[in-house]
């Protein structure tokens, strides 16, 4: 059964902070002057020969005051966040118009603060074996720590929820976000994704031979693999009004699991394939409507491709498409929101960005993979979210105009 | 917001099974606890069974239950699966390896410590394309994975699949966040009455300061609801074994509290009634 046409809801205010720098004017200056933010690894004592999209200055901004048990990387990244673009006067002004409870916060995380707990285990009592005391485990890195920071920082008492869906975790909190604003159980929500460098994902990548010693380089014939990023987002949802002039909305979102492999995308993309079907059923949009699509685009051998078949086999060879990982590293848990605020970013200013890094497209790939970045109007976006599990969620976002 | 309840499980120290344990819910006999059940995973392929760590089985075993109990196609439903910590006994394991000189990880353990690997198996195990979600919100998780389930049948139209389960911690990480055993329960919730349904649910969120949490009649349950997550659900397994309809308030984001209303369909009769 296909899933029936949303009402759109709109992207009222936005914010990210990754690689590239805080703020969305750092990403879209680095993203129209084809700089990355990749960079050789310098994380903590990590001897990987990889590269990193990694946030400046973490380590000097922690979280203090009454929020300070949160105190971890991940939720300093979120504070960091939080605190460019006048996001926090946005949210305020939400809460005055729509009533504290009345907000939601939903956020997407793959790994929450484990990096405090990975510490933690170097300073085990010799004797008894023993963390130190207090571990702060709830509000540093339990799932929902970010999360309840957000909502804390933020001073809002509507529903919460956090998601932790591997890599598509922060763009399934669109989707949640739309079902609990259409049941009636808030008038906006505070979306966002928030996933940090650890040694669990660094360590763990490696121990699957899916990170490569240079910068990843998304759809090219010699990619040989990952960089890891970090990265925070976080969109303001509201229902979208008749009276709403220019703005950005999430038109429609698609989710599916791959029914596949743990670690292994479906080699011919079929899960990816029915979560596109089902973004652009949920916006009553057909494959022509879209004009560019914000690739998964890992660098990993076998996800390029299997995306590669989805997309061309919804999508035909002509939709113009690329990934912008090359840029801020995979940010896994971050990356569905990072890469629908690109695609917002894309629909304000009118450009596409091609894939950097990429020199050489795979000769076996038939999708329309962008080298260069161009110039021109664009009115809807896709982006696309696969995780671990084969877990699936594209994402339409569209401009309103009146 | 209205959702039908097609179909129950129930794992938990002596505890296996919805039909098996009703009289217990209602208070004709008293919760002696017991030794875990061992799991029904037997839906795994080979491999995933051989790879599957206690909180896939648990997760696995639960879903097997609700989707047996509601007659219903695994491949139907969208999947909600929710926990507040995952598995564990993985995370355990990985951290404690990254705190060792090599810091030499297994491709398994790293990809079984995703929250969504229980999904990821079960999905396999069935073969579905349906959505999967893995959530969590510490001892609010249930109250959490309702919602998030509830809210997806109704908007959606589509039948939803929620379990909800946590395993303790191992040490040295047990000391800081206390998981008192292995539970979990699981529904399967449709946005219409099919032939199978078994209660209807209403569920609002209040703020009314009068509305005080349910916790369980029986003492021993109660401990269990208090030291599991996940436990936090028992009392709407309460209300479900009663036979006349009632009403359960879990704790949610203060003010706001979740309360359900419990409307058993055992016959016509009590639909007409309600």
């Amino acid at each position: 059964m296909s899933p029936r046409p949303m009402s759109p809801l709109r992207l009222s205010h936005y914010t990210m902070t990754n690689a590239l720098g805080t703020g969305v004017d750092a990403t879209l200056s680095a993203l129209s002057e084809r700089r990355t933010g990749l960079a050789p690894c310098d994380f903590l004592d990590v001897a990987l020969d990889t590269w990193l999209g990694r946030v400046a200055d973490l380590e000097d901004l922690p979280v203090m005051g009454t929020l300070a048990a949160y105190d971890c990387r991940n939720n300093r990244l979120a504070q960091l966040a939080l605190q460019q673009d006048n996001f926090e006067a946005a949210a305020r002004a939400a809460k005055a118009r729509y009533g504290a409870d009345r907000v939601a916060v939903i956020m997407g995380t793959s790994t929450s603060g484990i990096l405090h707990t990975e510490l933690a285990f170097r300073e085990r009592d010799p004797e008894t074996g023993a963390l130190p005391v207090p571990l702060h485990y709830r509000e540093t890195h339990e799932l929902s720590s970010v999360a309840e920071f957000t909502r804390r920082y933020l001073g809002l008492s509507g529903p919460m929820l956090s998601i932790s869906t591997a890599c598509s975790s922060s763009a399934k909190v669109f989707a949640s976000a739309w079902r609990l604003i259409e049941a009636g159980l808030c008038d906006a929500a505070i979306v966002g994704g928030v996933d940090s460098l650890c040694l669990t994902t660094l360590y763990g990548f490696s121990s699957l031979e899916l990170v490569t010693p240079g910068p990843c380089r998304p759809a090219d014939a010699a990619r040989s693999g990952i960089s890891i990023g970090e990265a925070a987002g976080f969109a303001l949802l509201e229902r979208s009004k008749p009276t709403d002039d220019q703005g950005i909305a999430l038109l429609g979102y698609g989710e599916s699991v791959d029914a596949h492999h743990m670690s292994t995308p479906h080699p011919e993309g079929l899960g990816a394939r029915l979560a596109m079907q089902r973004a652009l059923d949920r916006a009553g949009l057909t494959p022509s409507d879209i004009d560019y699509i914000n690739l998964h685009g890992t660098a990993s051998r076998t996800n390029d491709s299997a995306e590669d078949q989805a997309v061309s086999g919804l999508f035909g060879t002509t939709t113009p498409c690329s990934s912008t990982k090359g840029w801020t590293g995979h940010t896994l848990g971050a990356a569905g929101i990072t890469e629908a605020l690109i695609g917002a970013l894309c629909l304000q200013n009118g450009f596409i960005p091609g894939s950097l890094n990429t020199e050489t497209v795979d000769p076996t790939f038939t999708s329309a993979i962008q080298l260069a970045n161009r110039q021109q109007p664009v009115r809807h976006v896709l982006s696309n979210s696969f995780g671990f599990g084969g877990n699936n969620a594209s994402l339409i976002l569209g401009r309103v105009e009146r | 917001m209205n959702v039908y309840i097609d179909g129950i499980g129930l794992f938990g120290p002596g505890l296996h099974g919805w039909t098996d344990h009703i009289d217990l819910f209602r208070g004709r006999q008293p919760y002696e606890g017991g030794e875990l059940p061992a799991f029904d995973h037997a839906m795994l392929p080979t491999t995933e069974r051989r790879r599957a760590g206690k909180s896939i089985k648990l997760a696995v075993d639960l879903a097997g239950q609700a989707i047996r109990a509601a007659n219903i196609d695994p491949t139907e439903p969208a999947i909600v699966f929710a926990s507040t910590s995952g598995d564990t006994e993985v995370l355990t394991h990985i951290c404690a390896a990254l705190a060792t000189e090599d810091r030499m990880i297994s491709p398994m353990r790293f990809h079984n410590s995703v929250h969504n690997a229980a999904s990821g198996y079960w999905t396999i195990a069935v073969g579905s394309r349906q959505p999967a979600n893995a959530i969590a919100l510490h001892e609010l998780t249930a109250s959490a994975g309702l919602l998030e389930a509830a809210t997806q049948t109704v908007t959606e139209h589509i039948p939803v699949l929620l379990a909800i389960y946590d395993i303790p911690f191992p040490p040295p990480l047990d000391a800081a966040e206390p998981i008192t055993t292995v539970f979990g329960a699981s529904f399967l919730l449709r946005h219409e009455r099919s032939a199978h349904s078994l209660a209807r649910l209403e569920l609002n969120l209040t703020a009314d300061e009068a509305t005080l949490p349910d916790s369980m009649r029986d003492p021993e349950l109660e401990a269990l609801r208090s030291g599991v997550a996940a436990a936090r659900i028992l009392p709407l397994l309460q209300a479900l074994a009663a036979e006349k309809p009632s009403t359960v308030v879990l704790d949610y984001i203060a003010p706001n509290r979740l309360r359900l209303d419990v409307t058993p369909l055992l016959d016509a009769k009590t639909e007409a009634r309600a």
